[in-house]
């Protein structure tokens, strides 16, 4: 027996994954630079959004370190105020979504039986559709006809709200799965009936006895659903319907730079790789916490 | 085990009509409906006109109505008319089915036949600079855009090489090279999107295999690792990977969708998109109802596969 | 409440689980008797010390006395109310009444709570006493049990094993119950710490006026807490009877072969029956008659036909046992000296 708590044991066990280390350093680098976007628009003298016709399409210099696009806009700052959207609307995205598997995969796992063949076969109907095409019905449906107050249907970040939304309803399942199976093995350790024993009901156990246990597990899972999460919001506003322009995010910005793809391939080369090195840095890092966190481990 | 396919079966009957219903009000939610294109079109029509059409189309009914209608037209075959194209929905669907099912079908393949041998031969040497190579591999594959994919592809090979055609498909006259040189970057794409899951199943599924007595027994035998993995494990191994990659075809279908926007593919994918796009209610309600169908039975396929390859599935039970 | 013969009484409990087991040809539901046809009595402030071999249903039967499990068949009576077939919602105020410590110290505190959240947990549930009350008494009853009260804002695995044994204790202590089933409360522990844990329970069961079962496959410690004993075979209590009754004057042919194979607590008595061989018959599929006439040295052919009920051998120490043979036995396993 050792003395040291499993805090301890597992940052020791995270060490190990190198490539989870660099993948995680790389993220932070990633989040203050975007989080500095308003200091390198004063740097540079020029905003995100401020269109100069003419100076379209010009290369790398000092004045737009990545050259500017169709509309002369600075690319490098474009790029930084997207990933602050793609970051930001991934990590919203992710906690909702993770709140929703959460919920079902404790639901399933402690509740058991029917309750939990019910849900399972939802999540797995839910796995098994083709969502894109669903998800493009549901970005395209007239808020008016749901009777959502005009306040909300018209306010300029809707596109997020709806963004956020549809990832969350869809990308909970990996989530519920991880959380119930881990549910599953929890219940059954001495503390559940311990609990039972002074009197403790479903959901003051499910809540405050097996939720807290499960933290590891649920920020394994958001981790690894941010990736999935930042690579939905990309496409669907790659395809015009998540972030809408002038808001820039990585993903809408690639739009446009389709169109361009034979005068200014660079444009669509940077916000793709911008998506790809963030997501497979979540991954990374994902996995590498899934191995630490793994209670099965050994020390 | 015929038991097995029949509960299947229903299964996915049940989920394809909740479907129907579900994308059915969906598309009842977008906006405008046909009454309000014909409003936009004709500027004359008074609200009284269009409430009076509105009746003669049932729109005022209440939706489970509109729904038992429309459902009972289409089970006799009335599918209604692509606004879009001025076609019966069939008519223009039926290629689109035919092509979507090319690519997805080509991508899978290239997919299972790339992912299996590499996971496999991680798996064999665990640890070592090949099984770390394919690991990174696997990562980049699961976490690259696929547009943007699909994008560098067309970057590389069209714009830089000018070897292959950036988007479209060959015309019906075009010889088989030609034919199949628009379906290269498409299937490509499609592919790098699953290789990179798919490695990772088999990999982690033949670790698991590797650990069963039996093929201790083997190894302690004599018999080579090596052999162990490719004569022994692999069949094992493959069972829970097929059971993955069957909830795997709604995934590869949204990938399609990306790619045949992106190349232009005259696919289900780029169809459903122009359709929901261009307010075409009829024709993105039954080709959503047909993608449905398509990832069900291909789904319902992989169950096939699934049984043939383990014998030993009861109903109801599990397996030791 | 009225003066009460039992703090709780059992008529013909028993308890099936349905199980899958493997087979040849796939998956076989089975049917698993856990625990038979157990009738007892507990008396106030009395320890009944419960022993046998491990899978006997020693913890079965502590879980429903506990309230865990619902009973298959039978009634328990617990400080005069019938719990055997109360819903949820009407046992909750009954689990005031009894409590249990659990044999794995590790595994029955939640790691993430602090020993504070663990024990002031039942008083939220129950109570209405504010925050500052019940964090007194979880001081308190950490100093009882011999821990320093300051050690409330910890963590469980800050504490040693033996130290987190006193936090259950602790915790079953909480709600007041007047009786607590204890499931080999030291068998997962250090060997030097045993003790310190059986004298911990001797001395709250006088200053929180207890009365225990106490479960446990050692003899010796038995020996050491018990008023009663009670021995378990199968699923069935073979014999009970008073402490020393029970050690020098075993009727049961299992109960003189457990004895025998631990000598060293009745030195002075003569070495009778013979030590077990072989293992238990599974519970899935139990012998016709007497459970234990396979592994039965004096086994005759009744005891392969009817099962034997507890009857009584002496009345003076409530001594029961559930042999065809028990009276001759003493003279049959005399013999075999
Ligand atoms: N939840 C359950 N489901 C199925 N079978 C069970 C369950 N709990 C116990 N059993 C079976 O009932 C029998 C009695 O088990 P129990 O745990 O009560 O024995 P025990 O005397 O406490 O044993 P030990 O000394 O090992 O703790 C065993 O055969 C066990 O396999
Ligand atoms: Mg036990």
């Amino acid at each position: 027996m050792t003395s040291n708590s499993p805090l301890s044991l597992a940052a020791r066990r995270f060490r190990r994954h190198k490539l989870a280390i660099f993948s995680a350093g790389l993220l932070l680098l990633m989040i203050v630079l975007v989080m500095a976007a308003p200091l390198f628009e004063a740097l540079l003298g020029v905003g995100a959004n401020d269109v100069n016709l003419m100076s379209r399409l010009l290369p790398p210099s000092l004045a737009h370190p990545l050259g500017t696009d169709e509309l002369g806009r600075d690319v490098f700052l474009r790029l930084l105020y997207g990933g602050r959207i793609s970051l930001f609307t991934g990590l919203t995205a992710a906690v909702f979504a993770a709140s929703i598997g959460t919920v079902v995969g404790l639901f399933a796992g402690f509740l058991g039986g029917r309750v939990d063949a019910a849900l399972m076969r939802l999540t797995d109907s839910v796995i098994a559709l083709p969502l894109l095409p669903l998800l493009i019905v549901l970005v395209a449906i007239d808020l008016n006809k749901l009777g959502l107050p005009q306040s909300i249907v018209e306010s300029e970040d809707v596109s997020f709200y709806r963004i956020v939304f549809i990832v969350a309803i869809t990308g909970w399942t990996t989530v519920a799965r991880l959380v119930r199976g881990a549910t599953l093995s929890l219940k059954e350790q001495e503390f559940v009936m311990a609990a039972r024993g002074v009197g403790a009901g479903n959901m003051r156990i499910m809540f405050r006895h097996i939720l807290p246990n499960l933290l590891s597990v649920i920020i394994v899972a958001v981790t690894l659903s941010i990736g999935t999460v930042i690579l939905l919001e990309s496409v669907l506003s790659f395809l015009g319907l998540g972030i809408q322009p002038p808001m820039a995010s990585w993903g809408n910005m690639l739009t446009n730079a389709q169109q361009l793809i034979w005068e200014a391939p660079m444009l669509a080369v940077y916000p793709g790789l911008l998506i790809f090195v963030t997501v497979i840095s979540f991954n990374f890092l994902g996995d590498g916490l899934q191995d630490a966190l793994d209670p099965k481990a050994e020390y | 085990m015929r038991r097995f396919l029949l509960s299947r079966l229903l299964q996915s009957l049940v989920v394809l009509v909740i479907m129907s219903f579900v994308i059915y009000a969906l598309i009842g939610l977008m906006p405008g409906d046909p009454i309000d294109l014909m409003i936009s079109a004709n500027p004359n029509m008074t609200a009284a006109d269009a409430a009076a059409l509105r009746a003669i189309y049932g729109l005022d009914l209440p939706i489970y109505e509109r729904y038992w209608n429309w459902l009972t037209a289409a089970l006799q075959g009335d599918l209604g008319y692509s606004r879009l194209f001025g076609q019966p929905v069939l008519d223009v669907l039926l290629p689109a089915l035919g092509n979507t099912v090319i690519l997805m079908g080509t991508a899978f393949t290239l997919a299972v036949m790339v992912a299996i041998p590499i996971g496999t031969l991680a798996a064999s040497k665990p640890r070592s600079a090949v099984d770390y190579g394919i690991n990174l591999f696997a990562f980049a594959g699961i976490s690259i855009p696929s547009f943007w994919l699909a994008l560098m592809l067309i970057i590389i090979f069209s714009v830089s090489l000018g070897w292959l055609p950036a988007g479209g498909i060959a015309s019906a006259n075009a010889g088989f090279v030609e034919y199949i040189s628009y379906m290269v970057l498409p299937v490509l794409t499609i592919a790098t999107l699953s290789i990179g899951s798919y490695t990772r199943y088999t990999r982690s599924s033949m670790l698991e295999t590797l650990r069963h007595d039996y093929i201790r027994t083997a190894r302690a035998k004599g018999a080579s690792r090596r052999r162990v993995v490719w004569k022994h494990a692999l069949r094992n191994a493959l069972i829970p990977v097929v059971t993955i990659l069957a909830l795997d075809f709604g995934f590869l279908f949204s990938g399609a969708l990306v790619t045949e926007t992106i190349f232009s593919w005259p696919g289900m994918g780029k169809l459903i998109f122009d359709a929901v796009m261009g307010n075409d209610f009829n024709l993105a309600l039954v080709a959503l109802l047909f993608a449905t169908a398509l990832v069900l039975t291909a789904n319902l396929l992989a169950d096939l596969c699934y049984a043939w390859l383990d014998p030993r599935i009861v109903i109801g039970g599990g397996k030791v | 409440m009225p003066d009460l013969d039992y703090v709780v009484s059992t008529r013909n409990l028993s308890k099936r689980f349905d199980t899958r087991i493997a087979t040849e040809k796939g998956w076989e539901k089975r049917t698993v008797a856990a625990v038979s046809d157990v009738s007892l009595d507990i008396a106030p402030g009395e320890t009944l010390g419960l022993v046998g071999e491990s899978g006997c249903g020693k913890t079965t039967l502590g879980r429903m006395l506990s309230l865990f499990y619902e009973p298959s068949d039978g009634s328990i009576t617990l400080k005069g109310v019938d719990v055997g077939k109360l819903k949820p919602r009407e046992i909750k105020p009954m689990r005031q009444q009894v409590q249990m410590i659990f044999q794995d110290p590790m595994s029955s505190l939640n790691p993430r709570h602090t020993i504070e959240s663990i024990l002031t947990e039942p008083m939220k549930i129950f109570s209405r006493d504010p925050a500052s009350v019940r964090r007194k008494k979880a001081g308190d009853l950490l100093e009882s049990v011999g821990l320093p009260a300051n050690s409330l804002s910890k963590y469980p695995h800050e504490f040693s094993g033996g130290q987190r044994q006193r936090i259950t204790i602790a915790r079953a202590l909480v709600l007041n119950p007047g009786f607590i089933v204890a499931d080999e409360p030291v068998s997962a522990l250090d060997v030097s710490v045993q003790s310190q844990i059986l004298n911990l329970l001797q001395d709250i069961k006088q200053e929180f006026h207890l009365t225990y079962l106490f479960i446990s496959h050692d003899l010796a410690v038995v020996h050491h807490l018990a008023d009663r004993v009670a021995v378990m075979y199968l699923g069935r209590i073979v014999e009970i009877a008073d402490r020393d009754a029970l050690f020098t004057d075993a009727r049961h042919p299992y109960t003189q072969s457990l004895l025998s194979s631990v000598p060293t607590i009745v030195p002075n008595k003569s070495k009778i029956g013979r030590v077990l061989q072989g293992d238990p018959p599974s519970p899935i599929s139990p012998p016709a008659g007497c459970p234990f006439h396979p592994r039965c040295p004096h086994a005759v052919d009744a005891c392969r036909e009817k099962v034997p009920t507890l009857e009584t051998v002496d009345a003076k120490y409530r001594h029961e046992a559930a042999c065809h043979r028990k009276d001759e036995i003493k003279r049959l396993s005399g013999d075999s000296t």
